[in-house]
């Protein structure tokens, strides 16, 4: 087997297994009261904006980028 | 989560991405803006845990008196606009450009709000949907469209957000008009392969 063959392997399993984990989530989201599940996905995307908000002053404006020849339309 | 003739009713706690639509949308009802919230924070509104810092909102297309009094209210509920003031909100629009909204002083998270300029957006927002978050109307695009249009989309995130929302919503969907869209957009095969998944 091939190196681009192993990878492709990997990569289709890997993506399997994040379906499989989608579909198990929306079963227990489907199962469970909405206090409970909201609980964990409010405290993922609370985090995430937090830590996004801690580090945001740090982002260049975009009118930095709104010019740039590196961007497409 | 409850699937009625009204709509859809979650009851959970907001989390602070919620709250930031749940206040613009509240302004912009004040204002009687028809609005749909659209893409991939639809996934996260049912319950998908992934990370998002923000929401498209797409509203009908309106004047510079609607355009001023909605900054002025946006203004006093706490909000700037985090891209460009708020006061260019009607030019902003009008050039089919995007607004972002954020709470004052910060860019994230954001409601990315833009006029309606294709088809796709009309029809996100002629078949929107309220769901009712811990007490509070939101209009969201039809799930059954969201689902079409993000498999058409076809990065791997957009894909596992239709997976998702396929999922959580079942046999809540109505199938004819997720089919129609299906096909109107040209993706039976990402269709095919979702249900196969």
């Amino acid at each position: 087997m091939s190196d681009s063959e192993r990878r492709e392997r990997k990569h289709d399993r890997n993506q399997r297994d994040r379906h499989r984990q989608i579909r198990e989530w929306a079963a227990y989201v489907r199962s469970h009261p909405d206090e409970d599940w909201g609980e964990q996905v409010n405290t993922l995307v609370n985090s995430q904006l937090q830590s996004a908000r801690h580090l945001e002053a740090e982002r260049p404006d975009e009118s930095v980028f709104r010019d740039s020849p590196l961007l497409d339309e | 989560m409850e699937f009625t003739e009204e709509g859809v009713v979650i009851d959970k706690p907001p989390s602070d991405l919620d709250r930031l639509i749940l206040d613009v949308s509240a302004v912009l009802d004040s204002l009687d803006i028809e609005h749909a919230v659209v893409s991939c924070y639809v996934a996260v509104l049912f319950g998908r845990s992934r990370a998002t810092e923000d929401i498209d909102v797409i509203t009908e297309r309106f004047g510079e008196e609607t355009a001023t009094a909605l900054a002025t209210e946006l203004r006093n509920a706490g909000y700037w606009g985090s891209a460009m003031p708020l006061s260019d909100l009607h030019e902003t629009l009008r050039d089919d450009l995007p607004v972002r909204i954020a709470e004052d002083g910060h860019r994230v998270p954001n409601v990315e709000l833009t006029f309606a300029t294709d088809r796709d957006d009309r029809i996100s927002l002629e078949n929107a949907i309220t769901v009712t978050l811990d007490g509070e109307p939101l209009r969201v695009g039809s799930l059954e469209f969201q689902i079409a249009y993000k498999l058409d989309m076809g990065a791997q995130k957009d894909y596992e957000d239709a997976l998702y929302l396929h999922e959580v919503a079942g046999s809540n969907l109505n199938r004819t008009a997720l089919e129609q869209y299906v096909t109107e957009l040209g993706v039976e095969n990402e269709y095919e392969r979702l249900r196969e998944t």
